[in-house]
């Protein structure tokens, strides 16, 4: 018995079989490809069958139907159903060899498929090639299978099927003619599906069309070069025009180009490399495989495809073309992704390293600095505490005690484990420097594995924690003293790659840090606090960090209100996933949001599903929230074009978007405490705006600043006000989300 | 320089009295403050004269942070509105981030007259009527319930209006300096807190914020903040455990000495009293020795008073005459009294002459203008011979002095606020007879008969 969402998810299965052959993921656009396959309806057929039979199969043996439905396992059992149905005519005995052959490719496909798969690689066609070549060597003998005569009296065949009007139709299809590299181009679009016509290649060009701009410029561009690559060498055109073998530089231009590649001009370089090799591995193998009476069929292009692939996975540093790490199976979405992500995302690969102190602090030897901030040591930072004069000291400065920050708590940068720790140095007189101890007291925090802290010149006896003792972020540690080379109390600070107390420098920039000048606070993340600054930790408004802080399994219950007035009730999952990333799941519309939350930051990553559920609407609110009471501080950020609703121009925008982008995102959100009670703040106003803006420059958005109007035509702008209020009756944190611009909702309230 | 004219004085030697401070104090005179000549000043404003330096304040204000929030993440001050609640003064320190503290209803309207948000207006003091309850628990203002009386009233009104005020009780306790102030609040050690904070989380109507205490005024003492503060945390840390609830502040109210000289005590307080380094080492070190967990420290609030104003506050005058008193003894009368130098009875001020004087100088009676024998402002302090009409300056007069002075026989002095680019405004006027006779009634049978 199926129910309606078990035959949703078979006919899905079936449809992304026919999609995953041309790296289309959307069964609506497949359906298409199904229909182009029908143009030889038995062969149509009989592919169909091999997918049937090999899901159905996959499914009884207890595959994930997941990786059924997205048609992963069926595709290759599709092609070999097509090419088999296409050589024999009906009879029993071709369809017991069509179900096993079926069977052998999805074993193939499945073997295939772990070898390759634990190697971080694709399996591509070559399972049907392995189970295809197989099933011609061995069919040969088997005299129950009648060789179909439809290649050969293809009028008769049709009019067996289809009457005389098929006939017609038929020829009709083959008198359609166009210049000779677009007929050729055209044919060779077909025969990926096996269809040697132009229709065929027509409708799958625009069914590639619909789905990605960019995949079918790579198509066009890789044909182009694979041809002319041909004229160039002044090669054998029958190749290309006998079986239409061109489709190989098709599919490895799309696939190194745009699929497995973040398009792009390096991208396009490896297609130009690429695509002539596989003319090469197709002047080579033809004749061999001729040999052997087997077609070539997709050969070149899964060897050349896989061969890039291993040599781009092999480098030590990924420069120049981009392998796509999170395939999200469109070029478009990898390639607006990946540009969003690497201004968004390129900090994530720091551990976040904190100020190690309370209040505000200066800088008074920075990386680099004069006095002992050299050679080895160049990238250490010492701290003190000034007055508004920028003393250092009350009254004499003649006692340590005089000075503003001796004796204050010295905290640990970040968690880790205390491997290193040196007490029971006195401090020094002021003026002098005990070189015989150059570091003092000094304690050593491991972070990761090559990654450790110092904090050096402690006060003696003054040590928190012991040897051994698991640190927290924040944690009081120790406080600052004057011992070792230290004429005057001050704190030095710095990273380093060893746990030992002489360990050389490593360059890290403080995650995040209030740079204090007169009358003026700057927010500055990642960076190096420069000599003579005042610094500052950032303050953690606690109502706003708690508001995010879902826990997983928990449930948020949302009544987003539509335009029209209309209150949707929707219940968000937050969960956490196998790569630790934090989710919510909206069952409703079917859509997933990926954020990372933090103590003082809010930022949503990823979307997949509706683009207009309420869902959607929350991860463009909150695209980058800065969860801290800073008026004057605009977060800026660059989300994800697609996900913006740019609408027509996008598709403009996609043919270009490899090369050039005119359609640019931005994000701005500003937060402030609103009200402030002996609770802490009690509540949380903070606004936001989204928008695409039309413009030939690119503008490098700063991570923070204040307020400024970017140039250029804003569209699409989404705008709002986050309210996170304090806890009262059962009522959450987050209380509500108002739209002022937006094309659907209203007003998110959260109960 | 220009030689100084002062006329011949027979002074007694005293041999053998010397000290390792010398025989006299060697001290410049006042002739400016901030920037701007006293002379001026008393020209343009009057004699006598309140005069407070906005820089001055701001400085102490910004130190008293430094000290607090280098060692302590979560730091909140409160001003303390009794200590000097002209509206001037009030608008520099909230500009300066502080909240307010106010102990009666009069005040509480000064403090949201300034703009203070209610939820940043600490209510203290014994003295709180029903009415003043309501507005401080309709604003949501954190009340700070001083006696079990008011805690009873207090839970009436709230259900009365259906609400949940934010409440702290104030705690007294034993901190090693005598007399114990326990007229305010409920004592520690006899179980007196553990009583309200029982009363508090059982009737569930007070929504229970924080502990607060205030353990003296002018305290030398810091290891008397040091006990306090532990003895605050272990209370909040059991309610914790007993009760489940989570303490969000902790007030460790005011009683920071200023560098003013008490009476009696043998060193000047510029060198004994002390800083703010001091107290708040005593403090957050024992804050965060207390265990709270690094997420959930609960914050400290300091209501600090005295020691952020008196520094900015000067007294300007004018010598009205010079006598000999029967033993001898120099004595020089000023225009302004204890009416407006209140604190003269608890401090030995620091005088200064504000104009250029020469090198001889004798001990002297500084008496003010009143007709009453308790006006002294100073019983013995070596000052130059001063003429009459000559001008001084006392120092460190800004607390508690504006807030106390009271109209007697002459009226009080106009204040002025020096800004930090050295202009001063006027912030309070001269007092006139109007101002003295403005709430004054007359039965209609007493009025003078127009001649």
């Amino acid at each position: 018995m199926l129910k309606k969402a078990d035959l949703d998810e078979v006919v899905d299965g079936v449809l992304n079989s026919y999609g995953q052959i041309l790296f289309v993921d959307k069964p609506r656009y497949s359906r298409w490809l199904l229909l182009v396959t029908m143009f030889f309806p038995f062969s149509g057929i009989s592919g169909l069958y091999a997918v049937l039979v090999s899901h159905g199969c996959a499914r009884l043996l207890g595959f994930d139907r997941q990786l059924i439905s997205s048609g992963f396992l069926g595709y290759n059992a599709l092609m070999t159903g097509i090419v088999l149905g296409g050589y024999f005519n009906l009879n029993a005995a071709l369809i017991v060899i069509l179900t096993l052959a079926s069977l052998l490719t999805l074993f193939i496909t499945l073997w295939f498929r772990k070898v390759l798969y634990d190697k971080n690689l694709p399996f591509l066609s070559l399972p049907f090639l392995a189970a295809v070549w197989t099933m011609l060597l061995s069919v040969r003998g088997y005299k129950s299978l009648a060789l179909s005569d439809a290649g050969i009296y293809t009028y008769n065949e049709l009019a067996y099927w289809g009457g005389l009007g098929l006939v017609r139709w038929y020829e009709w299809l083959q008198q359609l003619h166009i210049p000779g590299f677009w007929d050729v181009f055209f044919r060779s679009m077909g025969a990926i599906f096996f269809q040697y016509n132009l229709l065929a290649g027509v409708i799958i060009t625009l069914v590639l069309l619909w789905h990605s701009r960019i995949a079918t410029v790579y198509a066009f561009l890789g044909f182009l070069t694979g041809y002319y690559f041909f004229r160039f060498v002044d090669g054998n055109f029958n190749e290309l025009h006998y079986s239409y073998i061109g489709f190989n530089f098709i599919l490895t231009s799309i696939a190194l180009g745009s699929f497995f590649l973040v398009p792009g001009f390096w991208a396009l370089l490896v297609s130009f490399l690429a695509v002539p090799m596989t003319a090469i591995l197709i002047s080579a193998f033809t004749g061999l495989f001729y040999s052997a009476q087997l077609p070539l069929y997709s050969l070149p292009f899964n060897l050349v495809v896989l061969m890039m692939i291993v040599v781009l996975r092999q480098r030590w540093q990924a420069s120049g073309p981009q392998l796509v790490v999170d395939q999200q199976g469109q070029p478009e979405k990898n390639l607006y992704s990946f540009q969003s992500r690497a201004v968004r995302f390129k900090h994530l690969y720091w551990l976040p390293i904190q100020l190690p102190f309370f209040g505000r602090w200066r800088v008074s030897q920075g990386h680099s600095g004069d006095i002992t901030h050299q050679g080895a040591f160049a990238w250490a930072l010492d701290f003190d505490v000034v007055d508004k004069h920028s003393k250092t000291y009350k009254g004499e400065g003649f006692e340590c005690s005089d000075y503003y920050c001796y004796d204050k708590p010295v905290l640990a940068p970040a968690a880790g484990w205390v491997v290193q720790l040196i007490d029971e140095i006195p401090d020094n007189d002021i003026g002098q420097s005990n070189l015989e101890h150059n570091w003092g007291n000094t304690l050593v925090i491991k972070h990761l594995e090559g990654l450790y802290s110092k904090l050096s010149h402690l006060k003696a006896g003054s040590f928190s924690v012991k040897l051994g003792d698991f640190v927290q972020t924040g944690e009081v540690v120790a406080r600052c003293g004057s011992s070792g080379r230290s004429p005057e109390p001050h704190l030095h600070f710095q990273m380093q790659a060893t746990a030992f107390i002489d360990a050389p420098t490593l360059w890290y920039p403080i995650a995040q840090f209030l740079k204090i000048a007169d009358q003026k606070t700057e927010l500055l993340h990642f960076t190096i606090p420069q000599e003579r600054e005042v610094v500052s930790r950032i303050e953690t408004v606690a109502i706003a960090r708690d508001a995010f802080g879902w826990q997983p399994g928990q449930t948020i219950t949302v009544m987003a209100e539509n335009k029209l007035g209309e209150i949707e009730q929707f219940v968000w999952n937050a969960g956490i996933d196998m790569a630790n990333t934090r989710y919510l799941y909206c069952e409703q519309s079917q859509s997933t949001l990926w954020y990372i939350a933090s103590d003082t930051n809010m930022m949503c990553t990823t979307f997949r599903g509706d683009t207009t559920s309420a869902l959607h609407a929350f991860f463009i609110a909150c695209q980058h929230l800065l969860l801290a009471d800073l008026p004057d501080q605009w977060r800026n950020d660059e989300p994800e074009l697609p996900q913006l609703h740019p609408g027509a121009w996008l598709w403009l925008q996609d043919l270009l978007a490899p090369f050039f982008r005119f359609l640019h995102t931005g994000y701005t959100s500003n937060s402030r405490v609103t009200e402030v009670g002996v609770a802490g703040p009690q509540a949380m106003e903070i606004l936001f705006e989204a928008w695409i803006r039309l413009s030939l420059k690119k503008q490098e958005a700063k991570p923070y600043s204040s307020l400024e109007a970017s140039k250029g035509f804003r569209f699409s702008q989404i705008s709002g006000k986050i309210n996170i209020v304090s806890a009262a009756n059962g009522l959450p944190l987050l209380r509500e989300i108002s739209f002022e611009k937006h094309p659907k909702w209203c007003v998110l309230q959260f109960i | 320089m220009k030689k100084t004219y002062e006329s011949p004085m027979i002074t007694p030697l005293h041999s053998g009295l010397m000290n390792k401070f010398g025989t006299r104090r060697n001290f410049e005179p006042m002739t400016h403050i901030d920037g701007v000549a006293v002379k001026d000043l008393l020209a343009t404003f009057g004699s006598p004269l309140f005069a407070f330096s906005e820089r001055s304040i701001r400085e102490t204000y910004r130190d008293a942070v430094r000290a607090f929030t280098t060692r302590y993440p979560k730091v909140q001050f409160a001003w303390s509105y009794k200590t000097n609640y002209l509206n001037a003064i009030c608008q520099v320190f909230h500009s300066e981030g502080a909240w307010g503290e106010v102990v009666s209803g009069m005040e509480y309207q000064k403090a949201l007259q300034n703009g203070v948000p209610p939820s940043r207006i600490i209510f203290n003091g014994p003295d709180k009527t029903n009415d003043e309850l309501r507005m401080a628990v309709e604003n949501q203002s954190p009340i700070h319930i001083d006696h079990l009386d008011e805690l009873y009233r207090l839970i009436e009104i709230a259900r009365a209006l259906g609400k949940r005020p934010q409440v702290a009780i104030r705690v007294n306790m034993d901190t090693g300096v005598y007399p114990i102030w326990d007229r305010f609040g409920f004592n520690y050690e006899n179980g007196s807190a553990w009583d309200a904070i029982n009363k508090i989380i059982l009737t569930d109507t007070l929504d229970l914020m924080g502990l607060h205490c205030h353990i003296g005024t002018f305290m030398l003492s810091t290891n008397a903040y040091a006990i306090a503060t532990a003895k605050m945390c272990e209370l909040a840390r059991s309610l914790q455990a007993k009760h489940g609830k989570k303490i969000a502040y902790i007030d460790m109210g005011g009683g920071f000495a200023s560098k003013n000289t008490l009476k009696g005590s043998y060193m000047p307080g510029a060198d004994t009293s002390p800083s703010f380094d001091d107290y708040a080492e005593a403090i957050c070190t024992a804050m965060l020795n207390a265990g709270f967990e690094a997420d959930a420290l609960p914050l400290l609030v300091l209501e600090t008073g005295r020691a952020l104003i008196d520094e900015a506050g000067y007294l300007l005058g004018s010598v009205l005459a010079n006598k000999r008193l029967s033993d001898g003894r120099r004595a020089t009368i000023l225009d302004f009294g204890v009416n407006v130098l209140f604190t003269a009875f608890w401090y030995d001020h620091d005088v200064y002459p504000a104009q250029a004087f020469g090198a001889h100088a004798e001990e002297s009676v500084v008496y003010g203008p009143l007709c009453m024998n308790i006006d002294v402002i100073r019983d013995n302090v070596s000052l130059p011979p001063l003429q009459a009409g000559e001008q001084l300056v006392v120092c460190r007069v800004g607390a508690y002095n504006i807030t106390q002075s009271m109209q007697f026989i002459s009226m009080r002095p106009a204040v002025v606020l020096i800004d930090e680019q050295g202009k001063p405004h006027l912030i309070k006027k001269r007092e006139t007879l109007q101002t003295i006779e403005m709430d004054e009634a007359m039965p209609s049978y007493l009025m003078p008969k127009p001649n």
